[in-house]
């Protein structure tokens, strides 16, 4: 069985559908995209994965790693394995990010953690990041600019080595130079743990250092094409107008 | 939740704690001047303190109560009389302390013997050494930490004591300052003479739990120019009383370019009506800081007063409130600019929780003399529930053009997506929300010693898990 | 004429402030009524000289109602009724000597008022607003501003309670203080238990020109809902010398700095009277109180 299942999904916010019978897998250590134009449903599907309770799950099902989790609460999903990489983390003052990764960290191994070993661990996750330690005693997220908000939801997840990654647009709004660096996280990650990944995204730039097994594009809060590598580069040629008819933003 | 049930106790056990009044106390429904004396005798007071009790006394008898802030008419007078009667009342028994209070400061990691002493059942237990520990490195460096009963009698002291005593709060303040000086009984005398910088914290914990202390201690503290100080007051165990009023008063005299910190984390049981007064009066280049954290009470007025009298004189409050089930606590600041180049910052938080009530109240006032001074104040609010309440109530008075007032105030809950991103990295919801109010109290947190921002910390999980779940 | 408390503070604090409210001498009777109906006009304007009573009701069209109110002595009695959907803007200017204004509106579902008060020189005035957002909805915009010069007094009292869901409140204080000028400013937000998704802002900024003025600001907010957001600010001094350094580079002297300023000060609440010549007669009033000074 995949390690994640989604069976004929629909979701909605506000009484309003976004998602309508969305099916798809992903296999244990394989690398997923899902694309398609802003505003088509992505990133619903990674927040609805996550179980957040502003979208609401009108129909369908989804299973992790053997288990429905549809009605699970966010963090039982977390203890499961399941990580998202925010687009927009909540800045979250007081709390220090170092404090709340170790938190983080207990809660989702059920074991409590030396001090010392956590730092070295966290020391030698900033510098795959090129993080400057003094960000590890600074309050979570805030003041943060945007690429150092995305380097520390890399951070979360090289350290929490969750069995799936969900990372949305977390390429969106860096420069060449941190999106090299937000890469070889992941690619340290992928390392580290094999974990699986399911990368949103609406551009292929963050995809060049990766080796995808398989795309799905999403339009209009249904999957309208899947296939492997090569759709990514046929996207790169022709746009998303002629997979899905309308034009990417 | 386990914890649950014992905390919810613990507030009843405290309403139903039963004290054994003689039935001679009831006899006088209020406070005589033949009480006073009695009391002044006991003490073995100077005549002048004797006639300033009873002066005290006059004043209370003919003031009004206040006719803003929480209601205080649940307060029994009557109590009073029964607790100030010249007594002990410190020859109970740990065994009777109720089990809830028991686990109480065992979730907080307090060490048995101070339990025993925070219940006002110790003997002397090791605080005394410690204490006197303390004592004899202060003592080599010249400071003087001693209670202000003996001090009175000192000849090198008497004179200061007096000149000083309730002269920064005097009898005439308001109804509650009046009660202090008629019935006032034990507290703190530190002296810090000039250029002495003192680089361990005061801690008065080990006085305040001495036998007949703690309901209506005076603290004075005197520090002279260019001296140094950090007075901590308190802890965070609930501080367990049988009677219901606490009317302390706090007067700091900061010399010239001298510095103060005051520290406190108040947790008074729950059924207690805590009407303090504290004032600061800072000289030239002196600087006050008020660290105040207010969890206990049934009713708390509380809102310490700095008097920057001297150019460039600086104050800075940093403050936390947190009102939970049959809580009243109205809390803040008062700053008054009476002199060039002053300043002042104010940075409180107040949190709301089972029908608790929280107000924030504070008044600036910057006098026509106080060219070039600065002022800014922040306080921020957070309802938990929709059955609580939290009020703001602030004033700024600015007789000057050549200054800089500003103000920004904030009232909120706890957002659903912060919540959501706690526990999408692994956290419960009740661990999540936990986490975000102890971030919120931080300001308070980072300003204390590591082992108060530990136990505060705990008292707010403490707080938090005892309602949700 | 008997003493009647005015402008108490909803939630009353440290007396020896002197906030709590004041007190003045009113008539018991008034001497005239208007009644403005909206299926008049779209736009009303009159000038109030003597004690009056004046009823806004809100109509089809959006109504823009002007009051100029400049009298010796008179007490102005306004009442304001916004139906559901009803949008409208009440203008007041206020000048002259000694006035009590009292302002009392009443808003239903997703009605909106926009007020825009502005104070000239006022000898001795006494303003209490009390705006009661009780429809679901309901918008409430005010921008109000303020000259005051020599021994002129000013006393607001702004009370805004919120008890409809998703009510929004916006309201925006600009003044400038010299002489001995005086001025309290009270400005309340509400929050009732029920108030579900209610939003409700306030900002004073006040400037000091001479060093006998006296300025009280007392911005509350009363909470008894958990799901609100409301916030408050105040910023009360003097011009930023950066600002003075800055003109006098270009240069313009320290005088005109002062008056250039005074007037950009109120120059945004102006421009929200939203009648384009009620904005330029108080322009001109403004601009000849900076060319007395």
């Amino acid at each position: 069985m995949a390690l994640l299942t989604i069976e004929n999904l629909s979701v909605e916010i506000e009484e309003k559908e976004l998602l309508h019978g969305v099916t798809m897998e992903v296999g244990s250590g394989e690398t997923h995209v899902l694309m398609g134009p802003n505003g088509t449903g992505k990133s619903t599907l990674g927040y609805t994965v996550m179980g957040s309770p502003e979208y609401k799950v009108t129909g369908g099902s989804i299973f992790f790693d053997g288990a429905e989790i549809t009605q699970e609460t966010p963090d039982k999903r977390a203890k499961r394995g399941i990580f998202l990489s925010f687009q927009n983390p909540v800045e979250i003052p007081g709390i220090t990010l170092s404090d709340f990764l170790r938190n983080a960290l207990e809660q989702v191994t059920g074991q409590r953690m030396k001090l010392w070993d956590f730092k070295k661990q966290l020391k030698a996750a900033m510098d795959v990041l090129q993080m400057d330690a003094a960000y590890a005693d600074r309050d979570l997220n805030v003041g943060f600019s945007g690429g150092e908000k995305k380097k520390a939801e890399i951070l979360q997840l090289l350290m929490l080595k969750p069995k799936l990654a969900i990372l949305d647009e977390t390429d969106s709004g860096l420069d060449v130079d941190a999106v090299r660096t937000v890469s070889a996280g992941i690619a340290a990650y992928r390392e580290s743990c094999g974990g699986s990944l399911l990368i949103i995204t609406h551009n292929t730039k963050i995809l060049e250092s990766l080796s995808v097994d398989r795309a799905h594009i999403i339009a209009d809060g249904k999957i309208v094409r899947e296939g492997g590598a090569e759709l990514i580069a046929e996207i790169n040629a022709h746009g998303f107008e002629q997979l899905t008819g309308k034009e990417a933003i | 939740m386990k914890q649950k049930a014992q905390v919810a106790d613990i507030d009843r056990s405290l309403y139903d704690f039963r004290y054994d009044e003689d039935a001679s106390d009831f006899l006088s429904s209020g406070i005589t001047p033949e009480i006073i004396r009695e009391i002044s005798e006991e003490k073995g007071d100077p005549d002048w303190m004797r006639d300033f009790r009873l002066r005290s006394l006059e004043i209370f008898s003919r003031m009004k109560m206040p006719v803003w802030g929480p209601p205080v008419d649940g307060l029994e007078m009557r109590n009073i009389v029964t607790y100030i009667r010249p007594k002990s009342r410190m020859n109970s028994d740990w065994n009777d302390v109720p089990e809830h209070i028991k686990e109480t400061f065992e979730r907080l990691g307090i060490p048995q013997a101070e339990r025993e002493s925070l219940a006002g059942v110790g003997a002397q237990y090791d605080s005394e050494l410690v204490y006197h520990n303390v004592r004899k490195e202060v003592a080599e460096s010249g400071v003087v930490y001693t209670d202000l009963e003996s001090v009175m009698h000192d000849p090198q002291y008497a004179d200061i004591i007096r000149r000083h005593f309730m002269k920064l709060v005097p009898p005439t303040d308001h109804k509650f300052a009046a009660l202090h000086g008629a019935v006032w009984s034990g507290g703190s005398f530190v002296y810090v003479p000039a250029g002495v910088k003192l680089e361990i914290p005061l801690q008065s914990y080990f006085r305040l739990n001495a036998k007949g202390a703690g309901q209506f201690e005076h603290t004075l503290i005197i520090l002279e120019e260019n001296s140094e100080l950090h007075f901590i007051e308190g802890c965070s165990a609930p501080k367990y009383y049988e009677a219901g009023l606490h009317a302390g008063c706090v007067e700091l005299y900061v010399g010239k370019h001298a510095k103060l910190r005051y520290s406190t984390i108040e947790n008074w049981s729950k059924n207690m009506y805590n009407l303090n007064t504290k004032r600061a009066l800072v000289e030239e280049g002196g600087r006050i800081e008020w660290v105040s954290g207010s969890f206990g009470s049934h009713v708390s007025y509380l809102y310490p007063m700095s008097i920057l009298n001297g150019r460039g004189a600086a104050a800075e409050f940093t403050g936390i409130t947190f009102a939970g089930e049959g809580q009243n606590l109205d809390t803040g600041a008062k700053i008054v600019h009476n002199a060039p180049e002053t300043s002042s910052h104010i940075d409180t938080k107040s949190i709301s929780k089972s029908g608790g009530i929280s107000t924030f109240r504070s008044a600036v006032t910057v006098h026509e003399n106080a060219v070039g001074s600065r002022s800014s104040v922040s306080c921020e609010s957070l309802m938990l529930d929709g059955i609580s309440r939290s009020d703001t109530v602030p004033v700024m008075d600015i007789r000057t053009d050549k200054c800089d007032i500003g103000h920004e105030a904030k009232i909120g809950r706890i957002s659903d997506d912060a919540v959501f991103y706690l526990m999408s990295r692994g956290m419960d919801e009740q661990a999540a929300r936990a986490m975000i109010v102890s971030g919120f109290a931080g300001n308070v947190s980072k300003e204390l010693p590591l082992e108060y921002a530990v136990e505060m910390n705990n008292l707010i999980r403490l707080e938090m898990t005892g309602a949700v779940g | 004429m008997a003493a009647v408390k005015l402008n108490q503070l909803p939630a009353p604090t440290f007396s020896w402030l002197g906030v709590n409210g004041t007190e003045r001498e009113i008539p018991d009777d008034l001497a005239e009524e208007i009644v403005i109906s909206g299926r008049d006009e779209s736009v009303t304007k009159i000038d109030v000289q003597k004690s009056t009573k004046v009823t806004v009701n809100g109509g089809v069209d959006p109504q823009l109602v002007v009051m100029h109110i400049r009298a010796e002595k008179a007490v102005i009695r306004t009442a304001v009724h916004a139906d559901a959907g009803q949008q409208i803007r009440l203008v007041q200017i206020i000048s002259g000597g000694e006035t009590v204004s009292a302002l009392q509106a009443d808003l239903a579902e997703n009605a909106s008022l926009e007020l825009v008060q502005i104070y000239l020189n006022t000898a001795d005035a006494v303003s209490g607003i009390e705006i009661a957002m009780n429809g679901r909805k309901s918008v409430f915009t005010s921008h109000i501003g303020y000259v005051l010069a020599d021994d002129d007094r000013l006393d607001i009292n702004l009370n805004i309670v919120q008890n409809g869901k998703k009510t929004a409140s916006d309201t925006t204080v600009r003044g400038v203080l010299r002489g001995h000028a005086e001025k309290v400013f009270r400005g309340t937000i509400d929050f009732k238990n029920g108030a579900e998704g209610a939003s409700g802002t306030e900002q004073e900024n006040v400037l000091l020109l001479d060093e006998h003025v006296v300025n009280k600001t007392v911005p509350v907010i009363l909470c008894a809902e958990e799901d609100v957001v409301g916030s408050h600010g105040a910023t009360i001094g003097q011009i930023d010398p950066k600002q003075i350094f800055y003109m006098q580079s270009r240069g313009i002297p320290e005088k005109q700095i002062y008056e250039i300023l005074a007037q950009s000060q109120l120059g945004s609440i102006v421009k929200q009277i939203g009648d384009a010549e009620t904005e330029q007669a108080v322009g001109r009033l403004l601009g000849k109180e900076a060319d007395d000074a």
